[in-house]
């Protein structure tokens, strides 16, 4: 298992003032794996859900989400197939198109991964901000249905190593992905330094 | 003397008042497809259940539809744009895709969901059923899916309206891309749709696939995508278009040809559009009459009654070869009329028999030849003549006509040789190993092999209905149906758990009865205990105050429904595809399983007797096969009859037995030779073949009459050789080319009438002869 956090191909550590140099270093050739520890809010509940499990990427488009805490449930996308497995219940599948959150999650993770930045700009508009913490890469929808249903993507990270994937609207970021995190009792004061906002 | 003033204005009367008939004809009569028409009268009520699951049947509506030659994403999109526009034609009950989920229900029906679900019946909406659906709940909430079930949870935490859905899927269902339905491989969308159309109407199945390719061709666009489109539809309509291209082609070299033999024969080009009229007064007078009679006519009445009709082509030529300079045409026709009307009369005399058969279908064809041929005979007696004019060539003096009799004068056959050459057919037509009868109606109109593999195919990924077997519950009401249904429900899944049926599909699965209804209201918990059960599931459980308001009230107005019906379900989505499994037919609610996948008919019989009378399993091959067999019993009794009465009217028309026997004898002895040849190359008889012995017996009757006439007049058999020659010669051109057709039907109908014309000529030729031979030795 290669973890492509930990693993830095990167030799040339210095400080990353493009989008493309960004790009360049964050491209991994697939399978890459990482561990994850997802907060997320709705309006339905107080209080957040939070998960952690592993993020697996075989090859673009192709992308499974395993939950091991505090159960166990996987969501494996093949194209625009999504399809969600737990242990006593039938599978659920749907469209990837169904699921815009989702498929912004996948196309930047794809497309980050691979370098693509022209795949990247199909899609949404670019803005990068950096600071002394790191950097952060600002996704957003360019079709007007995706933005009112996903807001945008923000990923946080620093140097070559992408730190938080956080979705979310006006009303808020509904969903966190702490990247290379387990689920524990310092899993919130990580998410705050390593998911705030950059200026 | 060529026609005058006088004879001008009777052709144009005549053709005034044949395109007056012909715009009555087409603004009064509809052509009808239905294959009924041609079915006996149902004896049984099974038989009826039989003929109203002959295309009625949820199988003969179905189109199974492929889309592919693109990438999954863009054949998605195809798919549901065809599968939306399909949705909103008239001319299709339903499409699907496997893309309706919650949203295709009405809201009018979501409160219904309580008194719908299966599911329902396993689990009572109490704590624990609530608490194990909340904490599933959260997990979906935490899963990608949250943004698609999230606004689903406040009125629905327990997911009914989900699982309905699911309830209502193929059992079998195929897999998914991009929302829709895809082959296993993922490279073709499919779809399924049922027309409005019954399977067996052609017409109405034409107008749904139009509308099927309009709709592809606009979601389409400039896409390199293709759609193929299976199903007994698409097949009946391939079908008549090929055969319909087939015959018109043939049809338009047959009549090139003819006009190229008529001018040759009678070198006046006028001939050309006389010889035409009497056919085509006979036609719009035969088509007039079944208008009036019946208001629309089959397809297949058309076909054998145009072929029946043939034989009046061959009036006017009779005319024509008689008439020549110095003799009167009206005169000419007067003396040809006793011969030409005996052969008239019987013919119509014959056809009154298939009136009596009780075969709508066969009693307009009685109706539009009888008329056809009356009127042929009468025009080519009364109006032909006037404006005829009688100047021809007399085929008596022609060179060539005179060395052709001498090639073509036979020797004067025995009655020992006659009685031989019968005996043999005879011989051949008890002995020839071939079976006698072809009991298969889909071998006429064979469909190609690769289109039924491809069918089987589509028909196996889609889980798509038997076109075999399906089972007909018919109890009247329509509550007692539905609960015939559901009783018949649990052994039918032990069915499909055994492996016998892959799938099936009845009304009860979307509409239970109101028994089922009612018991699944009684058990709803009142509004202070639902509210007490949802209070301890949640306990504990992060969900916020008061978000289940939407779930109450919609439980609470579950408990007030009355029970859903068909009726209160028309004109909603669900509507359409639940009538094509229950409808009402005069007072009493029919309702059909469909199958899918059968493995073990025998499995399916067990089942369907021990249910009793209630229940009419069918199997539309060999129902099919039962009705062709009677039908033809019935045609058989009536060309029986028929032979009878033509035999009667001509003994009474030549005033002796000995004379008509002489008439009669070639003609006979054609039809059991014709019989013969068939039998002897393995062909076995359809209905066409019969219809074409008709014809061919009706035609060889009128030759055998004219030469009987000319006796031993040396001029008046030349005559009437040139006549029953353009005649014969005229017939054969366009039945040999129909015999080279690819398609059976066609080929059936030419290789009958090419075999019984020549045979009859040649048989007619003797004749004269014989008569000479009699004469001199009487002398």
């Amino acid at each position: 298992m290669v973890l492509w956090l930990v693993v830095s191909l990167s030799a040339t550590a210095a400080p990353a003032p493009s989008i493309d140099s960004l790009l360049t270093a964050l491209a991994r050739e697939p399978p890459q794996s990482i561990v994850f520890t997802e907060f997320r809010s709705s309006a339905l509940l107080e209080g957040e859900l939070i998960v952690s499990g592993t993020l697996e990427y075989a090859a673009p488009g192709k992308l499974s989400r395993i939950v091991t805490q505090p159960y166990e449930e996987r969501t494996d996308i093949d194209g625009d197939e999504v399809r969600i497995t737990r242990a006593d219940r039938p599978d659920r599948r749907f469209s990837l198109r169904r699921a815009p959150e989702l498929r912004g999650l996948l196309t930047s993770f794809s497309a980050i991964l691979g370098g693509g930045r022209a795949a990247l700009e199909r899609e949404f508009e670019l803005s990068l901000a950096t600071a002394e913490a790191g950097w952060q890469l600002t996704l957003i929808p360019r079709s007007k249905r995706a933005r009112t249903s996903i807001g945008s993507i923000r990923v946080r990270g620093a140097d070559d190593t992408p730190a938080c994937i956080a979705i979310g609207g006006k009303g808020g970021e509904s969903t966190a992905l702490l990247l290379g995190a387990t689920a524990g009792p310092d899993a919130a004061a990580q998410r705050t330094k390593q998911c705030g906002v950059l200026p | 003397m060529n026609p005058g003033r006088a004879a001008i204005w009777l052709l144009a009367l005549w053709l005034l008042s044949l395109s007056l008939l012909g715009m009555y004809v087409v603004g009064a009569l509809r052509l009808s497809g239905d294959l009924r028409l041609f079915l006996p009268d149902p004896a049984s009520p099974e038989q009826k259940l039989v003929l109203e699951g002959i295309g009625e049947g949820p199988a003969s509506r179905l189109l199974l539809i492929a889309l592919d030659g693109g990438a999954p994403e863009a054949l998605a999109d195809i798919s549901q744009k065809v599968a939306d526009r399909l949705r909103g034609s008239p001319d299709f009950r339903f499409a699907d895709n496997g893309s309706a989920g919650v949203e295709a229900i009405p809201d009018t029906l979501v409160s219904y969901r309580y008194l719908l679900s299966p599911a329902m019946d396993q689990r009572p909406l109490d704590a624990a059923t609530l608490r194990a659906a909340l904490e599933d709940r959260l997990r979906d909430l935490s899963s990608p899916a949250a943004p698609l079930l999230e606004r689903l949870i406040p009125s629905d935490p327990t997911f009914e309206l989900l699982s309905l859905v699911e309830s209502w899927a193929p059992q079998r269902a195929p897999r998914q891309i991009g929302g829709v339905w895809f082959d296993a491989a993922g490279h073709r969308a499919l779809l399924v749709a049922q027309t409005g159309a019954a399977g067996f109407d052609p017409d109405g199945q034409q107008r749904a696939l139009a509308e099927l390719n309009t709709a592809f061709e606009e979601a389409r666009g400039n896409a390199a995508i293709r759609m193929t489109i299976s199903g007994p539809g698409s097949f009946s309509a391939l079908m008549k278009e090929r055969t319909q291209r087939e015959a018109t082609w043939l049809g338009s070299i047959a009549t090139v040809g003819l006009l190229l033999l008529l001018f040759m024969a009678y070198r006046r080009p006028r001939v050309l559009l006389l010889a035409a009229l009497p056919i085509a007064s006979a036609a719009l007078a035969g088509l007039a009459c079944v208008g009036i009679l019946y208001g629309e006519v089959h397809g297949i009445t058309l076909a054998f009654g145009f072929t029946l009709i043939g034989v009046a082509q061959d009036y006017p030529m009779h005319l024509f070869s008689h008439q020549r300079k110095g003799l009167e045409p009206l005169a000419n026709a007067r003396a040809l009329w006793p011969t030409l009307a005996t052969g008239v009369a019987s013919t119509c005399v014959a056809y009154l028999a298939f009136l009596a058969s009780g075969v709508t279908g066969l009693a307009q064809l009685a109706w539009f030849t009888i008329t056809g041929l009356a009127v042929a005979g009468l025009t080519t007696r009364y109006l032909l003549p006037r404006i005829v004019g009688e100047n021809f060539k007399d085929p008596a003096e022609s060179a060539f006509m005179n060395s052709l009799a001498v090639r073509l004068s036979l020797p004067a056959p025995s009655l020992f040789l006659g009685a031989a050459v019968g005996a043999v057919c005879l011989a051949v037509v008890i002995l020839a190993p071939a079976p006698f009868w072809e009991n298969d109606l889909g071998r006429l109109t064979p469909i190609p092999r690769p289109l039924l593999e491809q069918d089987a195919r589509l028909r196996a990924e889609l889980g798509a209905p038997d076109a075999r077997y399906l089972a007909i519950i018919s109890t009247g009401e329509q509550e007692r149906t539905l609960q015939v249904l559901e009783e018949a429900t649990a052994q039918l899944d032990a069915l499909v758990a055994t492996g016998g049926i892959e799938g099936f599909d009845h009304a009860a699965r979307y509409l239970p009865s109101a028994r089922t209804q009612l018991r699944r209201r009684a058990a709803l918990p009142g509004a202070e205990a639902l509210t007490e059960a949802l209070d301890t599931a949640q306990h504990g459980l992060p969900f916020r105050a008061g978000v289940f308001g939407p779930f109450l009230a919609d439980v609470a107005r579950a408990r007030e429904l009355p029970p859903l019906t068909l009726e209160a379900l028309r004109g909603t989505p669900l509507g359409a595809p639940l009538e094509g499994l229950l409808h009402k037919r005069e007072d009493r609610y029919v309702a059909i399983v469909a199958f899918s996948g059968v493995s073990a008919p025998d499995q399916l019989e067990r089942w369907a007797a021990a249910l009793g009378d209630a229940v009419t399993l069918i199997d539309l091959k060999r129902a099919a096969v039962g009705l062709v067999v009677s039908q033809r019993e019935r045609m058989l009794w009536c060309l029986a009859a028929a032979a009878a009465l033509l035999v009667l009217v001509v003994r009474i028309a030549l005033g002796g037995w000995r004379r008509a026997g002489r008439v009669l004898a070639p003609m006979s002895l054609t039809t059991l030779a014709v019989v013969a040849i068939l039998r002897a190359i393995g062909q076995p008889l359809d209905l066409f073949h019969l219809i074409s012995l008709v014809l061919a017996a009706g035609l060889g009757l009128d030759y055998a009459l004219f030469f009987e006439r000319a006796g031993t007049d040396r001029e008046e058999r030349l005559r009437t050789l040139h006549a029953v020659l353009v005649c014969a010669i005229s017939t054969l051109l366009v039945f040999v080319l129909l015999s080279l057709s690819s398609i059976p039907v066609l080929r059936s109908i030419g290789v009958t009438v090419t075999l019984g014309v020549f045979i009859n000529f040649l048989f007619a030729l003797c004749l004269p002869a014989e008569a000479a031979a009699r004469n001199h030795g009487r002398h």
